[in-house]
């Protein structure tokens, strides 16, 4: 089931920054809504939710906020990844980039977390890697 | 003497692009690689489409395919596309 | 089984509808270009003018697109091919095909004229339609930048609105470039159509696709073409070797062979102008240039461009090409067909036939000429037409270098005559994809063999028209096929034995090759690393596919585009190049170095199935599930 949010919300526009794919919508101070086709369950909008008022992916289940440094973050596997570019096409927030050469003619490039602190840990990068090169990996949050 | 012109990576490898190396046939260029080069520049070299004065030493007599004393062999790295 | 889902959209009045494709026709023709052709054929009345409100585009992915399989972001359009009249299929590794599907949509069916300049909005499986008259005249990087950030874009330049008949559709820095699918947007008043969603693809086996996933890619990376030399030179790398073979197009495709041709080698390129390589998104292989243009680092040119904006035009100032190819994209027009036009245009001058205010002793006066054409400006402004449409007004037909009015790639064929072959006989016109690529066997490619031999050419060129023809169905990138030739030879070097002896094996199992159609599907009822494609497709959808039954799809696909062709009034008479390349010897003291067409053709349509005037036979068709065209 994709996240809803609850009567509790105050408005306070954290879901809708922090929503990796724009599903959240609501004005300031107002009740926000999920687009629940648009909607990932990646689980972002619980943690960054100052009043637990995000319910799923299970009915009843409430979200808590998670600390930020809890977050868990993209872990490239450089052995495996080929530089193809499906993770940075992924992310909302631009932080994965691919490495640039070391010298010329250098074709030893990856995928890296170049704005770790955009990072909202929803794990869309993990997802579209088609050969598992990137877990998520930090912090204690479920 | 024959001229021998390198291209791509191997004319990195070498540090010319251009040098006169003895050798009457294909095999004999390259052992005069190895010999100046190193086995890895020998390596690409024979890797390389090699060009004996115009024509394709793989559609002539492969590596034995004679090297006069004023031909031209070029050594062009095998690429891909569409 | 999962079946892609359609969207018919009306551009006249804005409505749409969705529609699923039956379990018959996925499996039967996959997606992309395959089953493109089926549903233009079967929606669209024959005779329609390419620009008509009537006309139908077909924007769509295949099964794998955003799948995470190795180069597989490759989407198509089908359209009435704009230059030739028959079909058109044009294909593009841009980001929109993925976000195509994410938004809910296998592909998109257009059809009707908007009643001013508009954009299609397609988000999470609904779709509307957006006037946008702000964008009215800005170019494909520009119009991108005005598009919502994060959406899968494909728009057109100046080019596809002003109607210049070669305009191509953008998609990030990639284009569909051939046959004018920028001038059929442009004639629906369509400046763009952009995506996005985040619909997931449910794969049959996911496990057992992301293993096989892992192989492949490992094997591509471990393969010297696409592991190394494609992404170290592009395919710029094949400058050198296509000028010593004498197949690299000099002055209008009078010769083979140019005395500056080390000033455009991909070797060149790498060495003096390339920051980094890059690739379109999910691609491994990543042979994209990246140079600098004014100081910005923007897409470097492919062969095709190095071959036709540099010898074809006398021109050897590579940055001049570096900006040519990215004013092209801006304005958005193929650098193929664009190039070709304006070295015939060049040859028709000089012989005092027309005059098109060319000058050509003065290269970087290209730009000035480029975007003349874009904008139809001038005595250059009539380029835009095409050289079929030029040769009609002006003459020159034997110097005119196209096939059924698509211009030829950057190979002469004379010094390559299967790819020849390739270019009279493929079903959008002169291309060398689609025609079947014999170019690397025979000139180009690490594989040694006779390039002036019409013999087993014909079932060499079936049997990779038909391989290619079904990696694009299923949205594969061509590239991916490369890897089909054994890493061994590469190590063992052109010169050797073995590579000298797969030329010859590959031109004397031509028996078998032309008997293999016959029963392809039990004849290789196997999957195998040989060919990844057949496996990834069916643990991703869970369709019985095998590579006996991956050939087949391209046959399949061969065949409906063929019965198009004719439906349209194309004919084997059309299946022809210039009079230069067929009668003209390339080298005037070897009189074997023209296309011997007249030899191949007929064992071509032997091959393939079809009677002596090149349609196929009811027996063929009926082998392949084809339905017989309507009378008439």
């Amino acid at each position: 089931m994709p996240y809803q949010i609850t009567q509790d919300c105050i408005g306070c526009t954290l879901c809708a920054k922090n929503c990796p794919v724009g599903a959240i919508s609501g004005a300031v101070k107002q009740v926000h809504t999920i687009d629940p086709v648009r909607c990932t369950q990646c689980g972002v909008c619980g943690r960054v939710c100052p009043r637990g008022a995000i319910e799923g992916p299970l009915p009843g289940l409430r979200s808590q906020k998670v600390p930020k440094e809890q977050w868990l973050k993209p872990h490239i596997d450089t052995g495996l990844c080929t530089a193809c570019s499906m993770c940075v096409l992924a992310c909302g927030f631009h932080c994965l980039s691919i490495s640039l050469p070391k010298e010329k003619g250098d074709l030893e490039v990856f995928a890296q977390l170049s704005e770790p602190d955009k990072c909202v840990g929803c794990g869309l990068c993990a997802k579209a890697c088609g050969i598992g090169a990137i877990t998520m990996e930090g912090g204690d949050a479920v | 003497m024959a001229m021998v012109r390198y291209h791509g990576r191997l004319a990195e490898l070498t540090g010319c692009r251009e040098e006169s190396l003895e050798g009457t046939n294909v095999t004999r260029v390259l052992d005069q690689i190895k010999k100046r080069h190193g086995s890895e520049a020998a390596r690409l070299a024979k890797r390389s489409h090699i060009i004996v004065d115009k024509r394709s030493a793989g559609a002539e007599k492969g590596f034995r395919t004679p090297v006069g004393t004023d031909s031209m062999v070029e050594f062009i790295p095998v690429c891909g596309g569409g | 089984m999962i079946l892609p889902v359609y969207a018919q959209v009306d551009l006249t009045n804005g409505r749409w509808r969705k529609c699923t494709i039956s379990a018959r026709l996925f499996e039967q023709y996959l997606g992309g270009k395959a089953l493109g052709a089926r549903l233009l054929t079967d929606l669209t009345p024959a005779g329609l003018d390419p620009l008509s409100p009537e006309a139908v585009l077909i924007v769509n992915t295949g099964p794998m697109n955003d799948t995470g399989a190795p180069s597989s972001s490759r989407f198509n359009m089908t359209f009435k091919n704009v230059l030739t009249g028959g079909i058109a299929s044009s294909n593009c590794g841009g980001p929109f095909g993925m976000l195509l599907k994410k938004a809910g949509f296998d592909g998109i069916i257009l059809c009707g004229k908007a009643p001013e300049l508009s954009m299609v909005v397609v988000e999470d499986g609904k779709i509307r339609i957006e006037a946008c008259p702000q964008l009215q005249g800005l170019d494909t990087e520009r119009t991108q930048e005005e598009l919502p950030e994060r959406y899968g874009k494909l728009v057109i330049g100046p080019a596809g609105e002003n109607g210049v008949r070669f305009a191509c559709a953008a998609s990030g820095e990639r284009v569909a470039g051939r046959c004018g699918a920028g001038a059929v947007m442009g004639s629906k008043n369509l400046k763009a159509v952009i995506a996005f969603g985040t619909r997931e693809v449910v794969k049959a086996d996911p496990e057992g696709f992301e293993a096989h996933t892992r192989k492949w890619v490992k094997l591509l990376k471990k393969h010297p073409m696409t592991g190394d030399s494609l992404p170290r030179y592009g395919s710029a790398g094949l400058v050198s070797k296509a000028n010593a073979s004498g197949v690299l197009p000099t002055r209008n495709f009078t010769r083979g062979r140019y005395e500056h041709y080390e000033d455009v080698s991909g070797e060149t390129l790498a060495d003096t102008r390339l920051t980094r390589n890059s690739g379109c998104v999910s691609c491994p292989i990543r042979c994209e240039r990246r140079v600098k243009v004014g100081g910005k680092e923007v897409k470097g040119p492919e062969y095709e461009t190095l071959g036709l904006f540099g010898p074809n035009v006398e021109n050897n100032d590579l940055d001049l090409i570096n900006e040519l190819n990215y004013k092209c994209d801006l304005l958005g027009m193929d650098t193929i067909s664009l190039a070709g036009t304006i070295a015939f245009a060049m040859e028709l001058q000089k012989k005092g036939m027309g005059d098109f205010g060319l000058k050509p002793d003065q290269p970087e006066d290209l730009l000035r000429v480029v975007e003349d054409v874009a904008y139809g400006r001038g005595p250059a402004g009539e380029l835009g037409a095409g050289s079929k449409i030029l040769s009609q007004k002006y003459g020159g037909a034997d110097f005119a270098i196209h096939a059924k009015g698509l211009e030829l790639a950057s190979y002469e064929p004379r010094k390559s005559v299967g790819m020849g072959l390739g270019y009279a006989t493929a079903n959008r016109g002169g291309c060398h994809l689609n025609g079947g690529y014999l170019a690397l066997l025979e000139s180009v490619g690490v594989i040694s063999m006779d390039a002036q031999t019409p013999k087993g050419k014909p079932e060499l060129t079936v049997f990779f028209q038909n391989g290619m023809e079904a990696a694009s169905a299923a949205g594969f990138c061509l590239f991916t096929m490369q890897a089909m030739i054994p890493g061994i030879l590469f190590h063992f070097g052109p010169a050797s034995f073995a590579c000298r002896a797969a030329g010859k094996g590959m031109l004397a199992a031509r028996p078998l090759l032309g008997q293999i159609w016959k029963v392809m599907p039990w004849a290789m009822p196997i999957n195998c690393m040989l060919v990844p494609h057949s496996k990834s497709i069916a643990l991703a959808t869970g369709l019985p596919m095998t590579i006996g039954k991956f050939f087949t799809v391209g046959e399949r696909s061969y065949n409906v585009e063929r019965l198009y062709n004719l439906r349209e009034g194309l004919t084997a008479a059309d299946d022809a190049l210039p009079g230069r390349l067929t009668k003209t010897p390339q080298d005037p003291d070897r009189p074997d170095t023209v296309v011997p067409l007249d030899q191949m053709l007929p064992v071509y349509y032997k091959v393939r199935g079809w009677d002596a005037n090149g349609v196929p036979t009811a027996k063929r068709l009926k082998h392949l599930g084809i339905p017989l065209p309507k009378e008439g």
